[in-house]
């Protein structure tokens, strides 16, 4: 492909019919919008539409700034399986480039993909979450892609890799998030274990086999859920999240006065957060 | 003009010498050096030419011109005072240019503010702030001075509200947002101080997002920090917890604060040298100094973190959330050096980990509190966190290790208040340890050591229990009228007033303890917890002195909510019938029980007795009809465990008509159990087809083990009695048939975890283990069997098995360390003895061992000769060890005995015993002469 000058571009870019359109910002200051055809470490393949017709270009990535790219149709109400996957395949290309949403639309799809209890989406989910992992520019959403993977690895029956590394990420991590990510991680595989013992043991209670490691799984996931809460209370929903989580525990384990306590704490202590009206409703509900 | 320079300071030592410039020159160096920004130079060239040349009219002008200038010069060498003078004329000057008007303006309010004429100082930071033209961040600092002189008044209601209004107009512009950083700061200062704590908590909740503007941030969170303990102090957790979460650690305040410092010291430096700039300089050196000042107090503060996190930690304890609270706490001990707050706060992490009942945690952290604070000779809570250590291993069921620490807050600890309660704990753990001699001595040292203590009755009553627990019963009465004569309303006079008679029983005296019995039961009513032991014990001395009727009375009397005393005295009253032979009384009295107590596990024992009496009358036909009644009645009821022992009992009364009863007996089963099937009676229908099996074992077990095996498809595990599970699930596995026998272990173990039963589970995964060659999993299955079935039958089998995994794994060691240990143990009964006999031998054996092997083998047949089994195998494999040793004469001799024990004969190994010692018998050598001949003489 041929080069155009880029006066000529900017031709077309003043031109441009309104459409939302993918803006290159030049080191010059210049910005182009268009159609993002192409992207790799030497060039932009740009479609820039105009009043007469539409041309396609290469611009040399070394003059540009950054991409600023426009959301595509439906973004914004994305929230299904469906929506979000294909959502996810047309941005993934994008997922290293500064200033894509791509990473973000890739957690959201491997999350809706970890809800299911098929392996086949579990394997699918943890496969997106080792792509934003290593590939997503936006390194805020590396704690929790790390911590989607960790938790795809117990779905698919890792746990003990998986709370290994999630150990090992809490020891080593200096950055509060990773520590938060690692301990909701643990977290969750004690609280699955502590589910299925107790199914797998519906006399735990008489059981004095049984009775101690239940305890063991019972406290350790209460513990971790409350870290947050805890050690980082102003991570509003992170430690909401958390709160949340232990009053799951707390009802598994029949103790509705505690679980209501912690989705009370909820309410006072982090209103704002998704997870007020959860908490809300979880209290009418106990409270009846 | 004269007289301005009244202090001349400084700048007098620069002084030119009088004369030495003309009136032009030294205004051109003043000028000169005041353009350059070198303000002391500048300040004594004008001082010079005010002191040469101000008395002459001609330069009153000039001087006029001068003094703004002079003014800035003293304000940057820091003489303010001097120059308001200079200050208050210039402005007065109609053509003062604004921006030398509007730094000079600025300073007066500074000055009256330095001078603590705060109002003055309001009324010139008020007339800056009017003017619009000044510069917007001056104007901004005018308005936070303005504000800060309200709380230097002490108007702090007035000051909060004048920064509420004014921080929003900060906030809005990029400029103002350090100012609104410290009137942040003021306003939260001054809501503090009016006690306005709920709009103090808005502030630092609205501020937070913003934090990183604010530049007195250390203040900012000590406030905060401030905020936080007074809103815990009026009860106010939740508040205090949101307040104090928005507080950062230490390390990240000062990390932050450094950063801001050296930013703020770089642009000082750029700005420093223009003096037009001066109250910027000003500004910046005011937020310079505070923050320096800030961080230099802030790193002495050393525990900011602990009392941050304590408080923390108190809120959520202050809400009754223990868990919260110890592990804020847990955190915050692990990277502290030993303090005063480490060790309170250790001691209210043991006391949390208690309140929650994990007990491992807070034994734990008791140990980690005596190894940091133990040695501290002054420190008051050692024997608290001992005794609270020792509650700890009591509630593990650690009785020996509980009863030590209490003794240690005994001995280490003797003026201390816990040490009578813990020297009590001790002798209670005693008695729990069944060391009843110990007991006694330790409540007698509590009688001695503790008079009048609140638990010295307790002591007295428990000594004389711990004679009663000997069997001491003559000590014991003696112990009890003495307690109750030493007590008006004694504490335990009920319960020592029945132990008293309950001696009196057991030293069989039962004309005494039927008085007393009455006695007990007359003073102290029907609900006295041992009223209805009284009852069975009055009884039974009742019928012991042949007083039936009174005996039936007081068995009768016994309340049903009693079960257990209850159902005893009922099965004494038929005791009692049978014996005064009033058999259709007894049988009347026993189906009055299974009509009305159908539920009760003793169930079957009542079918038994209706069974009996009818048996006693020749009338067998009746004594079946009954079971096989309750049978039905009741045999499809799951919870009915004990149904099973009615089939168990039904043999017995079938043999009383002959052994080819049986037949008849096995037809009706299987006849119950079809019925049951077509009646979709699952339950009776298993049970019919186990109690198949168990009369087939008899004739024939693989037959037996396949019909049980094919029973267990009947099993609903959640429901069914553990004995039937257990018993399927060894005929499977008797039958290889693996996956249906760990299924069914697995879930006898799982819905029956407290079935005495277990423990065949643990037995059979282990077997099922060791066959599926998962040796771990195997000796972890046989070590639960051994911790839960000490005294079973099946422990040597269970030993063996483990044994031979251990040798595999070359742990022979191990192996013959268990196999002897059961030698050992007196509760093993001789059978399993002689198996450990027979496992030592095979372990030797396989050891290469044969010569010490013999031994073992021999043992066994000369011990243990009823376990004709074992003996069999220990002649036939004692053979077989001296053939390996070469001694073919002796084993011949071994082999021929067992083949001609006619005890033996029925045993394949007396086969093969005979088979090889005919093999062997032509092959020795003739006995020498020498060798035999002594012994035929002899």
């Amino acid at each position: 492909m041929k080069s155009l000058p880029l006066i000529l571009l900017f031709a077309f870019a003043i031109l441009g019919n309104g459409l939302a359109e993918d803006t290159v910002m030049m080191k010059d200051g210049n910005a182009l919008e268009g159609e993002i055809l192409g992207l790799n470490q030497e060039f932009v393949t740009l479609k820039i539409r105009g009043e007469i017709g539409s041309s396609t270009s290469r611009i040399a990535y070394k003059n540009v700034e950054y991409i600023e790219f426009s959301p595509l149709e439906g973004e914004d109400e994305a929230t299904d399986l469906e929506a979000l996957k294909a959502i996810w395949e047309e941005k993934q290309k994008y997922l290293s480039q500064p200033r894509s949403n791509a990473g973000d639309f890739g957690l959201a799809f491997a999350e809706k993909l970890l809800e299911s209890s098929n392996k086949f989406s579990q394997e699918r989910a943890k496969g997106i979450f080792e792509m934003v992992e290593a590939k997503d520019w936006n390194v805020e959403n590396h704690p929790r892609a790390k911590q989607g993977r960790l938790r795809s690895m117990i779905a698919l029956g890792s746990i003990k890799e998986a709370m290994s590394e999630a150990r090992r990420m809490a020891e080593e991590a200096e950055d509060p998030r990773v520590l938060i990510e690692a301990n909701y991680v643990l977290a969750s595989a004690e609280f699955d274990q502590l589910k299925k013992l107790e199914e797998e043991n519906p006399r735990w209670e008489v059981d004095d086999e049984v009775r101690p490691i239940r305890n063991e799984h019972f406290n350790a996931a209460l513990d971790q859920f409350l870290f947050p809460y805890l050690f980082y209370g102003s991570e509003e929903e992170a430690s909401a999240r958390g709160l949340m989580a232990a009053a799951e525990v707390y009802q598994q384990a029949k103790d509705p006065t505690n679980a209501k306590l912690c989705a009370e704490d909820v309410v006072k202590l982090y209103p704002n957060t998704e997870h007020r009206k959860r908490a809300e409703e979880l209290i009418a509900k106990l409270s009846q | 003009m004269g007289g301005l320079f009244v202090t001349a300071g400084f700048a007098q030592s620069n002084l030119p010498a009088p004369g030495a410039f003309t009136s032009s020159e030294l205004l051109a160096k003043a000028r000169d050096a005041f353009r350059q920004g070198d303000f002391v130079t500048a300040e004594a060239y004008f001082e010079a030419f005010d002191r040469d040349y101000g008395a002459e009219p001609q330069v009153a002008d000039i001087i006029e011109q001068n003094k703004p200038l002079i003014a800035l010069c003293k304000i940057s060498n820091g003489k303010l005072p001097e120059a308001v003078p200079f200050i208050e004329s210039s402005i007065a000057q109609p053509r003062l240019p604004r921006d030398i008007l509007e730094e000079l303006t600025f300073w007066l309010g500074i000055h009256y503010m330095q001078t603590g004429e705060h109002r003055i100082a309001q009324e010139w930071f008020g007339k800056f702030y009017t003017q619009k033209d000044f510069s917007g961040s001056k104007r901004a600092e005018a308005l936070v001075m303005f504000g800060t002189c309200y709380v230097l008044q002490g108007y702090h209601r007035t000051a909060s509200e004048f920064f509420e209004a004014q921080i929003p107009k900060l906030q809005s512009s990029p400029a103002g947002k350090e100012f609104a950083g410290r009137a942040i700061v003021l306003r939260l200062h001054s809501l503090l101080q009016a006690e306005n704590f709920d709009g103090a908590l808005r502030l630092v909740k609205d501020a937070y997002p913003h934090m990183g503007d604010i530049s007195q941030l250390v203040s900012f969170q000590t406030l905060s920090l401030q905020l936080g303990s007074k809103l815990m102090e009026a009860d106010r957790f939740h508040d205090a917890i949101a307040c104090l979460q928005r507080i950062w650690t230490r390390e990240r305040l000062l990390k932050h604060q450094k950063t801001r410092l050296t930013d703020l010291k770089l642009r000082r430096d750029v700005i420093g040298k223009d003096p037009r700039r001066q109250s910027a300089v000003f500004q910046l050196d005011g937020m310079i100094k505070r923050v320096e000042r800030e961080v230099v107090n802030f790193e002495n503060i050393k525990e900011f973190d602990a009392a941050l996190r304590f408080r923390l930690a108190m809120c959520f304890q202050g809400l009754e959330r223990y868990r919260e609270a110890a592990l804020i706490m847990e955190d915050m001990l692990q990277a502290m050096p030993p303090s005063p707050i480490v060790e309170s706060a250790s001691m209210a992490v043991i006391q949390c980990w208690m309140q929650l009942q994990r007990w491992p945690r807070a034994l734990k952290t008791a140990e980690d509190y005596l190894q940091t604070f133990g040695d501290d000779p002054n420190n008051k809570n050692l024997p608290k966190v001992f005794f609270m250590q020792a509650d700890a291993l009591a509630q593990l069921q650690q009785l020996d290790d509980a009863s030590f620490t209490y003794g240690q807050v005994v001995t280490l600890f003797p003026d201390s208040e816990l040490k009578p309660k813990a020297l009590f704990m001790q002798g209670f753990l005693n008695l729990q340890m069944d060391l009843n001699e110990t007991a006694v001595a330790v409540f007698d040292r509590f009688l001695a050591e503790h008079k009048g203590h609140p638990q010295e009755q307790d002591a007295y009553y428990w000594k004389g229990m711990a004679f009663s627990f000997a069997k001491e019963y003559g000590k014991t009465q003696e112990h009890m009228k003495a307690y109750l004569a030493a007590y008006e309303n004694a504490k335990y006079e009920s319960e020592a007033t029945f132990r008293i008679a309950y001696c009196t029983f057991c030293e069989a005296n039962y004309v005494a303890a039927i008085d007393e019995f009455r006695s007990y039961l007359e003073a102290f009513g029907p609900d006295e917890p041992n009223a209805d032991e009284a009852k069975l014990l009055l009884g039974d001395a009742l019928l012991g002195e042949g007083l039936a009727d009174e005996g039936i009375a007081a068995y009768k009397s016994i309340n049903p909510a009693s079960t257990r005393f209850f159902e005893d005295g009922w099965f004494k009253v038929g005791k009692a019938y049978k014996l005064l032979e009033e058999i259709e009384t007894m049988r009347a009295h026993y189906e009055d029980f299974l009509e009305k107590y159908p539920a009760s596990q003793r169930m079957p024992e009542a079918v038994y007795w209706i069974g009996w009496t009818y048996v006693a009358e020749e009338n067998l036909d009746q004594a079946k009809a009954v079971y096989w009644e309750t049978i039905r009645a009741h045999g499809d009821d799951p919870e009915l465990y004990s149904i099973s022992e009615l089939f168990d009992g039904l043999p017995k009364v079938y043999r009383r008509e002959g052994p080819e009863a049986i037949a008849i007996l096995k037809r009706e089963i299987r006849e119950l159990q079809d019925q049951a099937r077509a009646d979709g009676k699952k339950t009776l229908e298993l049970r019919a087809a186990w109690a198949e099996s168990k009369l087939t074992r008899r004739e024939n077990e693989l037959l037996a083990n396949h019909q049980m095996t094919r029973a267990s498809e009947l099993i609903d595990p959640e429901i069914h009695n553990p004995q039937i599970i257990a018993d399927c699930a060894d005929a499977a596995l008797a039958t290889d048939s693996l996956t249906i026998a760990e299924k069914l272990y697995t879930d006898l173990r799982k819905w029956h975890p407290n079935s005495y039963h277990k423990a065949r589970a643990y037995a059979g995964l282990g077997y099922i283990a060791k066959a599926q060659g998962k040796n771990i999993e195997a000796i972890a299955q046989f070590e639960k069997f051994e911790k839960e079935a000490i005294s079973s039958i099946e422990l040597p089998d269970v030993i063996l098995a483990k044994a031979e995994i251990q040798v595999e794994e070359g742990l022979t060691g191990n192996a013959k360390k268990a196999l002897e240990g059961l030698l050992e143990e007196k509760a093993v009964s001789s059978q399993n003895k002689a198996k450990a006999l027979l496992g030592l031998g095979d372990l030797l054996v396989t050891d290469k061992q044969d010569s010490k092997a013999v031994a073992y083998y021999e043992r066994l047949y000369v011990v243990y000769g009823r376990y004709r089994d074992l003996v069999a195998k220990a002649y036939l494999r004692r053979g077989q060890a001296l053939e390996r040793m070469d001694q073919p004469r002796e084993a011949f001799q071994v082999y021929r005995e067992l083949s001609q024990r006619e005890d033996l004969r029925d045993f394949p190994e007396a086969l093969t015993a005979e088979k090889r010692a005919n093999v062997l018998e032509p092959t020795l050598p003739p006995e020498a002469e020498e060798e035999i001949q002594p012994a035929k003489e002899a």
